[in-house]
């Protein structure tokens, strides 16, 4: 509980994200500085365009007010054309009566392709420094490849419309496997139940060994499956409480300092792949005639001369 | 007070050519000879599918009957101007409302304080709607009512006049326009969810139905649709498919549709491509017969009948050069009666900067009695049927309106692309694409983008002001604490329209004065499909001139809403155009508090925020603005207001600290050229 954070700075935080976001990726080692001393409970969100992202976070974000500063992270498409973005998420949740302990804020994915946005690990950070108790992530609406999300909160939801048959079925491989919670959403629809049978059965085949839906005596995680809607604030209070349950075997498991681990590991991959991709955008048809051992040496080189890249 | 004097720019654009496409995208031949006729198409007028018009005689039988929307300020002052108009030779009533009373507000609620009497006459309780009507004989006047959310409210207001008047209720003629749907895709004056809304609707089409057999309960408008940015083909099609989801959901709710058919009544916008528009009209009326007919089995000729009103002007209305405008609304009034409408809004010269003042008003409705009395065009009924190029463009219409109700079929109806905003977002395509044609110079605009001459000069007659006096005096009159709306408490309306299923509204006798707070109370928190914003990522982009170009990059901008104003095209095309060069832009939605929007501002760490304001509420909401900036420690922050912003008021603004303003005669190319530069 933040009951003994100072009043949060609203205007400070607001200006410091927008600085952070705006950090070149040859610079955020440096900015980045130490591990904030505390930790915000992260919870992503993803999911397909238009699954209900937003609605679903705004609402869970309500529902979890009580458990102190909460803040969202909403995360939409950059367009590659123009560099520029219409940052819709925030408008579905700006209905819901603002609080003192609620705090939203939007970001253009820019150069990342994984449905995060650039700087995603330093603006986490930051608002750990600024006293956060849990912060929603939700990514760009995409389809199967934002894994990544994984790696920077501590529990996934999947949100899941349901009128996504096809998209279940291409979805398998990828982030059916590492989502820890499934909200099939827009709930009042009639096709919800069917689909959250279908997801049950999914989850059934990836998840064979394990036992029951409720159990994890196997020691490992089962995703449930909540049917959502944003009418019934009772399914809001199901999922809400699936995450706290995920948080309770997080910890008992021990799967979060394994978690804790992948992250970090996440944030070097991260770093050493938006650097070296600047620098090989950067050179000339010549660099590449090179021999390709001479080609890795001089793009080493040119990483370990970035500030704070010594260390790399 | 008179307008200020503007200086412009002259265009600098190649001279305008005439296309060889209308305006609604249907290729217009030079020629037409006998062969482009078919005979079966057209029929004779007053018999199905009465392309020609649904009577026989056409005006002769009844005249079109002269609108006027108006309305403003206090019941009091309306009524005067009601009288006025009437006095000039106006046959029917049309009542604008203020936005609390459009959008469910008590005129005490904070959201309110700025906005009563502004843009319509507030209307918060029944003896107000006594004062409105009083010295007017309701057996005898018919009244328009342009209210949709809470129109089930307003409806009953009317009766219970009727009833303290002594008017029997059978007696009653006018129109409540009720049409919830396109409220949630062009006005913005919804309250409820889209579903319980329908059958809101429904239940007070019946129910009117049953004690105002005269009175229409409904007049499904295509009108907003368009003058937000749609083509005339569009509009005619987002209104018959809205007509057929609300045909369906009375029969679901227990109509017999050869009754209710025969109330339901339309209302469009009349443009500036005189054929398309003529052949609009044609065409739908063809269309609706045939639906109601085929579709649904209706017998009676009645209720096939395709009752339309019409408004001239609006969005082909612009500031510059403003004594164009009754040039443009006279073509297009000409229209109109060419086309068979049954009732005439003119809008006045003035129509792009303000509401309408005595003068302009009345120049509106000297327009139409020109055209009606003095021109002679509508003696005899349908004149141009049998034009060899009138009835193959009506055809071709036809087949436009046609296409256009198939991909919404195909989408899933009109009642999901609504929920899921894809009207919208088509909206706010067509509104920008409109748009740059304007600032390329492609579509004229005469005395805007062409045959405008540099430093010109435009004094544009009185300024309209209200009488700020009288409204506060009213507003105080009014009982605090008399059962309004708590701020942010929501549902239970909405629960109460889900529950009520099978009842019918309320007796209005049991009416007590205030009812607005009921409608108030209700569920804003539903979904807002109005916007539908995030997924326009493809839209106008890259723009025409600006492909590499990202002038804005890196800058964040906020685009609120502050108020009840529910224009939100200027706003949606601002939005896309900011994107387009490179910023990153939030968009409020609409019915924002200036708490609430510069709340946003800090919690984004903008770099800019932009209002956009066509309420005529720009100077409060402004004022009210940077108090809550300075409040949150964020002065800095630079604003920018673009919308309908007269003259006189532009410098006042500058004058509060806003760091430019904007209006719809500005190229857009210039608007991110002033933007860009002042963010540097
Ligand atoms: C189109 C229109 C509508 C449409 C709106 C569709 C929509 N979804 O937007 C419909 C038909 C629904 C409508 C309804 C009403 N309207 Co209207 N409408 C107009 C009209 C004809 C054009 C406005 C427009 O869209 N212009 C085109 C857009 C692109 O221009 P824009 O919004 O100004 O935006 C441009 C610039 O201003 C600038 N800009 C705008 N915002 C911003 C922000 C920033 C940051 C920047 C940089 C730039 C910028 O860039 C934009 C692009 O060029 C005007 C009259 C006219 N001819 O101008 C009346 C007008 C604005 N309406 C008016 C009124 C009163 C109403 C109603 C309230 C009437 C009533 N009593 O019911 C209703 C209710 C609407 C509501 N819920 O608030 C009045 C306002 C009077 C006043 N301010 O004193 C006007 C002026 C007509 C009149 N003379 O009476 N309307
Ligand atoms: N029927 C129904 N519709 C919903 C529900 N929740 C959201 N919606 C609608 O679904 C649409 C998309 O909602 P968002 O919350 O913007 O979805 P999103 O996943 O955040 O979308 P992106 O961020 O654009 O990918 C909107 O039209 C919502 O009104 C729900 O519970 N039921
Ligand atoms: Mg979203």
């Amino acid at each position: 509980m933040s009951g003994v954070a100072p009043p949060l700075d609203r205007r400070a935080l607001g200006l410091a994200l927008t600085r952070i976001a705006n950090i070149r990726s040859a610079d955020a080692l440096a900015a980045a500085g130490d591990p904030p001393a505390t930790q915000a409970r992260r919870i992503g969100l993803t999911g397909a365009p238009g699954a209900g992202k937003s609605t679903l976070a705004g609402r869970l974000a309500l529902s979890r007010l009580d458990r102190g500063r909460l803040g969202v992270l909403a995360i939409d498409p950059t367009s590659p054309k123009t560099g520029g973005a219409i940052l819709g998420d925030r408008i579905r949740m700006d209905d819901l009566a603002g609080s003192e302990n609620l705090f939203i804020r939007s970001f253009g994915s820019r150069s990342a392709a994984d449905g995060l946005t650039d700087n995603l690990h330093e603006l986490l950070e930051t608002m750990d420094r600024f006293g956060f108790d849990e912060v929603i992530v939700e990514t760009v609406g995409v389809g199967q490849a934002e894994v990544a999300a994984r790696t920077q909160v501590d529990t996934l939801i999947l949100v899941i419309p349901p009128d996504a048959g096809d998209v279940v079925q291409a979805m398998k491989a990828g982030i059916m496997e590492v989502a820890d919670i499934f909200a099939i959403n827009k709930a009042d629809m009639p096709s919800a139940a069917k689909m959250a049978i279908e997801v049950k059965r999914i989850i059934a085949l990836t998840h064979r060994g394990h036992d029951g839906n409720d159990g994890d005596g196997g020691g490992g995680w089962v995703p449930p499956v909540v049917l959502t809607s944003q009418a019934d604030p009772d399914s809001i209070v199901q999922l809400s409480a699936q995450v706290d349950r995920h948080a309770e075997w997080l910890r008992a498991s021990g799967e979060q300092a394994a978690r804790a681990l992948a992250r970090r590991r996440y944030w070097l991959r991260r770093w050493l792949e938006r650097n070296a991709q600047q620098i090989i955008d950067r050179e000339p048809a010549a660099f590449f005639e090179m021999p390709r051992a001479q080609q890795m040496t001089t793009l080493l080189e040119q990483l370990g001369r970035l500030p704070g890249g010594g260390v790399v | 007070m008179k307008h200020g004097e503007f200086t412009e720019r002259p265009s600098g654009l190649p001279p305008p050519r005439m296309s060889p496409v209308s305006a609604t995208g249907i290729p217009v031949p030079t020629s037409v000879g006998p062969g482009a006729v078919h005979p079966d198409h057209i029929g004779a007028p007053g018999e199905y599918p009465f392309t020609r018009g649904i009577f026989p005689d056409g005006y002769n039988g009844r005249m079109w009957t002269i609108r006027q929307y108006s309305g403003f300020g206090t019941a009091e002052e309306s009524n005067e101007r009601y009288k006025f108009l009437l006095a000039q030779g106006q046959t029917g009533l049309s009542v604008a409302l203020d936005l609390p009373t459009q959008c469910g507000y008590d005129p005490t609620h904070p959201m309110a304080r700025s906005e009563i009497g502004k843009v319509g006459v507030s209307l918060s309780n029944l003896s107000e709607a006594e004062i409105l009507f009083q010295g007017l004989d309701l057996a005898k006047i018919s009244t328009s009512f342009t209210i949709n959310g809470t129109a089930a409210i307003v409806y009953a207001m009317y009766l219970a006049v009727a009833d303290k008047q002594g008017v029997p209720r059978d007696k009653l003629t006018g129109t409540i326009q009720n049409d919830i749907l396109k409220e949630y895709v062009a006005r913005g004056t919804w309250i409820f969810p889209v579903k319980p809304s329908m059958r809101l609707v429904a239940d007070s089409i019946l129910y009117s139905n049953d004690v105002s057999p005269r009175f229409n309960a409904i007049s499904i408008a295509g009108a907003h649709v368009r003058d937000a940015g749609c083509t005339a083909a569009e509009e005619m099609a987002y209104t018959l498919a809205n007509g057929l989801a609300y045909v369906d959901e009375l029969q679901a709710r227990g109509g017999d549709v050869e009754k209710f058919a025969k109330r339901l009544s339309f209302f469009f916008y009349v443009h500036m491509d005189f054929f398309d528009e003529i052949a609009k009209f044609r065409a739908g009326r063809r269309l609706w017969a045939k639906l109601m007919k085929e579709r649904y089995g209706a017998i009676d000729p009645k209720a096939q009948h395709f009752r339309f009103g019409v408004v001239c002007g609006g969005s082909s209305l612009v500031a510059p050069q403003p004594y164009n405008n009754v040039i443009r609304v006279a073509v297009e009034t000409m229209a109109a009666v060419l086309g068979g409408a049954q009732s005439i809004f003119t809008c006045a010269f003035d129509e792009a900067f303000q509401i309408p003042t005595e003068t302009s008003a009345e120049l509106a409705v000297r327009t139409q009695q020109i055209i009606a009395f003095e021109s002679g065009i509508g003696r005899t009924v349908d004149p141009l049927g049998g034009s060899y190029f009138l009835e193959q463009h009506t055809d071709r219409m036809e087949e436009a309106i046609t296409k256009v109700m198939g991909e919404i079929d195909a989408y899933g109806g009109v009642v999901r692309a609504i929920e899921e905003g894809w009207i919208q977002m088509r909206l706010a395509e067509r509104g920008l694409e409109r748009k740059l044609k304007a600032d390329s110079g492609e579509s004229v605009i005469v005395g805007q983008n062409h045959f405008r001459r540099e430093g010109e000069q435009i004094a544009v007659g009185d300024v309209f002001t209200l009488d700020s006096d009288r409204r506060a005096a009213r507003a105080g009159e009014i009982p605090a604490g008399a059962g309004h709306a708590q701020p942010g408490g929501r549902r239970h309306g909405a629960g109460a329209a889900d529950r009520g299923g099978a009842q019918r509204p309320r007796e209005p006798d049991a009416a007590p004065g205030r009812l607005l707070p009921c409608l108030c109370d209700g569920g804003r928190d539903g979904v807002r499909p109005e916007e539908g914003m995030g997924r326009v990522q493809g839209a106008g982009e890259p723009m025409t001139t600006q492909t590499t170009e990202r002038p804005l990059q890196g800058k964040r901008i906020l685009i609120g809403k502050p108020g009840l104003d529910g224009h939100d095209i200027g706003a949606k095309i601002i939005a896309l155009t900011l994107r387009n060069a490179g910023a990153e832009v939030i968009y409020t939605g609409l019915r924002r508090s200036p708490e609430q929007i510069a709340r946003v501002a800090v919690d984004e760490g903008v770099d800019a925020l932009g209002l956009s304001i066509l309420s005529g509420s720009h100077k409060e909401l402004v004022v009210d603005v940077f108090a809550c900036l300075r409040e949150l420690d964020a002065a800095d922050i630079k604003v920018f207001v673009g919308g309908t912003i007269p003259h006189p008021d532009q410098q006042a603004l500058r004058d509060l600290g806003v760091a430019g303003v904007y209006t719809a005669d500005m190229p857009l190319a210039d608007v991110v050229a002033a933007l860009a530069r002042a963010l540097s």
